[in-house]
């Protein structure tokens, strides 16, 4: 067991130098079913910070360099879906998946051949740090959050009290209409949940 | 689908490959194997492959069909996990033809949870989950 | 008389704790509660007073530690101290980052990619070091680490940012664990009072997430402001109030130092700090005496130096000093593991 900790460790390193070459021929997306009554070409999804200001009188829309260059990948029918998608990075992903795909294999195969019975105990130490890493990891990049309507139902509290709002949004190029809409989801005072426009 | 989506569908994807391959990983191990370990083998070896099946490949292979990612997908799966048993569990005094009712239950339990995969595909997940999050 | 004499002579009260652990629990608990109330109250300010006041002196004490510790002759330790030196190689890596960038040689591209490349450098360097260590000890299985550290990497590539974030604020604790190890060689008496006493850092954290979390965020527009509340994780965690973020992190600074600068050096220590021939490789006869000496005299000509730089251009020492910081981060490493 010991003996593999070395080579294991050469072999992350290779790991991360193959994939920082990794360079994957991209398919556009299929687009998605056309709603009724609304044309759209493509859609993604991103984070939409709505921040009061009592010092500024204008208001004014900051679009992080990033996010530009996805929604104009948008736009174009690009052909690298990574843009498109708003992957974060693939070959972050890539090396995240076959360190995660290394790490559970070590620790299985470690405890199968461990002789110590203390062994039990850390292990059993290991599987609960496992899950709250593993819990951390899904939560990070799958933004599992509550639902969008929960970030955004404080917002009118917080638009008061002059506080931030951040949630997920869903950037879709329609065919009509001209300027910026934003529609954001709101319980009416009944409780019902309202009609989007 | 974007690498949130790949993460989102990875616990649900997770938890269902494991019900279906563990009982036939009770099933179909040697006699050899006790049964807390035919359903830690059963859970393990799943956890194992499964991010590289679901996060990595994806990714690597995001130009490609969805036949070469499948082909590529559950070949590596129940190879990789054969070795991963073979190298938890060898031992001196194991014969040939235990291993190889071993990776028969293993190779038996991938085929089963991709044909699950293959069947709900076909039936866009009953709904139950958004279809964007389908492979 | 017949029944009094036959009354057991155990006192019904439990013995009371001896007045130095009682001392000791003191200041843990004053200073804790101190250092709280002063970063919740003004913590960009009281985040300048430490970093100026304490940040090279408690260098300077580890530094002394770190040679106190280190064997005369390394017989079997050799490797394990030649890998353990090798973290200066990953002191550089992290240092080239903003030297290249800064002399314009790299652009700054794919920098999550070079951030989480050296996070997990660190923490294979870590990985090898444990495992060295625990071929020292035939009775003990440490590989679990392995695993531990490829989760810990997959993490990394995930959030590259949010994991140097983490060892930003998980840096300052390790110092509470030199000092559980030093307690149990010096001290093994006071080593309940002192667990029950670091109950009190988890309460007092989540007492300011309490009140700070909702809070308003402190005001940043100037340089140094800006400076403060971005390393204290700002821009990363952009939902969460950097008056939290900044009032944690100091309070958390403050037990790092309050450790080395006072509970280590007083707590069962060999004698006064100046004096050298408590320190092995000083006073053994194969020893370096002079070039201890003249280390420990040097590097208290770079904590003035220190103190000069912040006074005249404190922003500008600041980004330097947290750049170069690194490298007492990594040497904390090796020296907690030899403890272990």
């Amino acid at each position: 067991m010991r003996r593999t900790v070395l080579p294991s460790i050469i072999v992350s390193l290779l790991i991360i130098v193959g994939a920082s070459s990794v360079r994957a021929d991209l398919t556009p997306p299929a687009s998605p079913a056309n709603t009724p009554g609304r044309q759209t070409r493509a859609a993604t999804r991103t984070s939409l910070t709505v921040v009061p200001d009592a010092k500024v009188s204008e208001a004014r829309l900051e679009i992080s360099g990033d996010t530009l260059r996805q929604l104009s990948a948008l736009a174009n029918g690009s052909q690298d879906q990574s843009l498109v998608l708003g992957w974060s990075n693939p070959q972050q992903t890539i090396i995240a998946g076959l360190f995660l795909m290394l790490s559970v294999s070590f620790a299985g195969v470690w405890f199968a051949r461990s002789r110590h019975r203390r062994n039990q105990k850390v292990a059993a130490s290991l599987l609960l740090a496992a899950l709250v890493l593993g819990t951390a990891a899904v939560g990070i990049n799958a933004n599992i959050a509550p639902p969008s309507i929960s970030n955004w139902r404080g917002l009118p509290k917080a638009l008061n009290e002059g506080r931030a709002t951040n949630g997920s949004v869903t950037v879709e190029i329609v065919a009509d209409g001209s300027g910026i809409k934003l529609i954001i989801p709101m319980t009416s005072t009944t409780g019902r949940r309202a009609k989007e426009e | 689908m974007s690498d949130s989506e790949l993460w989102r569908f990875l616990p649900f994807g997770y938890l269902l490959t494991i019900l279906v391959e563990t009982p036939i990983l009770i099933a179909l191990l040697s006699n050899r194997h006790p049964f807390r370990r035919r359903i830690v083998a059963g859970i393990w070896l799943t956890a194992c492959t499964y991010p590289v099946v679901v996060l990595v490949l994806p990714v690597l292979l995001a130009g490609f069909s969805r036949t070469v990612y499948l082909v590529i997908a559950e070949t590596f799966a129940p190879v990789a996990e054969c070795l991963l048993f073979w190298l938890a569990f060898r031992s001196a005094d194991v014969e040939l033809p235990q291993w190889l009712r071993d990776f028969g239950a293993i190779v038996a339990a991938n085929l089963a949870s991709f044909i699950t995969g293959e069947i709900l595909h076909a039936y866009s997940w009953l709904g139950v989950l958004n279809s964007r999050l389908v492979l | 008389m017949e029944r009094s004499l036959s009354i057991p002579s155990t006192p019904w009260l439990r013995e009371r704790p001896a007045r130095s652990v009682q001392v000791f629990a003191a200041g843990l608990s004053i200073c804790a509660l101190l250092s709280a109330l002063l970063a919740s109250w003004a913590p960009l300010q009281f985040s300048i007073v430490a970093l100026f006041v304490f940040a090279g002196p408690h260098n300077w004490f580890e530094l002394r530690y770190f040679i106190m510790r280190l064997p005369a002759r390394f017989g079997q330790s050799r490797n394990f101290f030649l890998v353990a030196f090798a973290g200066i190689a990953v002191t550089v890596s992290y240092l080239s980052m903003p030297a290249l960038y800064y002399s314009g040689v790299w652009s700054g591209s794919n920098w999550l990619f070079a951030l989480a490349g050296w996070n997990t450098l660190l923490l294979f360097w870590i990985a090898l070091l444990v495992w060295m260590r625990s071929r020292q000890r035939p009775n003990r299985d440490w590989f679990w680490f392995v695993p531990l550290a490829l989760a810990l990497s997959s993490l990394n590539w995930l959030a590259p940012e949010l994991f140097s974030l983490a060892l930003v604020y998980l840096h300052p604790l390790v110092a509470l664990w030199f000092l559980d190890r030093h307690l149990r060689r010096t001290r093994p008496e006071w080593l309940s009072v002192y667990h029950r006493s670091l109950i009190l850092i988890p309460l007092l954290v989540t007492a300011m997430v309490w009140q700070f979390a909702h809070g308003p965020s402190l005001a940043d527009d100037n340089g140094l402001a800006w400076r403060i509340t971005q390393h204290a994780g700002a821009g990363i965690l952009a939902g969460v109030s950097s008056h939290l973020l900044v009032a944690v992190h100091v309070f958390l600074e403050m037990l790092h130092y309050a450790v080395w600068i006072i509970a280590l050096p007083l707590i069962g220590g060999r004698g006064a700090v100046w004096r050298l021939k408590t320190i092995p490789l000083f006073s053994h006869p194969h020893g370096f005496p002079r070039l201890v000496a003249l280390v420990l005299v040097a590097s208290l000509g770079v904590v003035v130096l220190l103190w000069s730089a912040f006074a005249i251009d404190y922003s500008l020492t600041r980004d330097i000093y947290f750049a170069v910081a690194i490298a007492h981060v990594l040497a904390e490493v090796p020296f907690l593991l030899r403890t272990l």
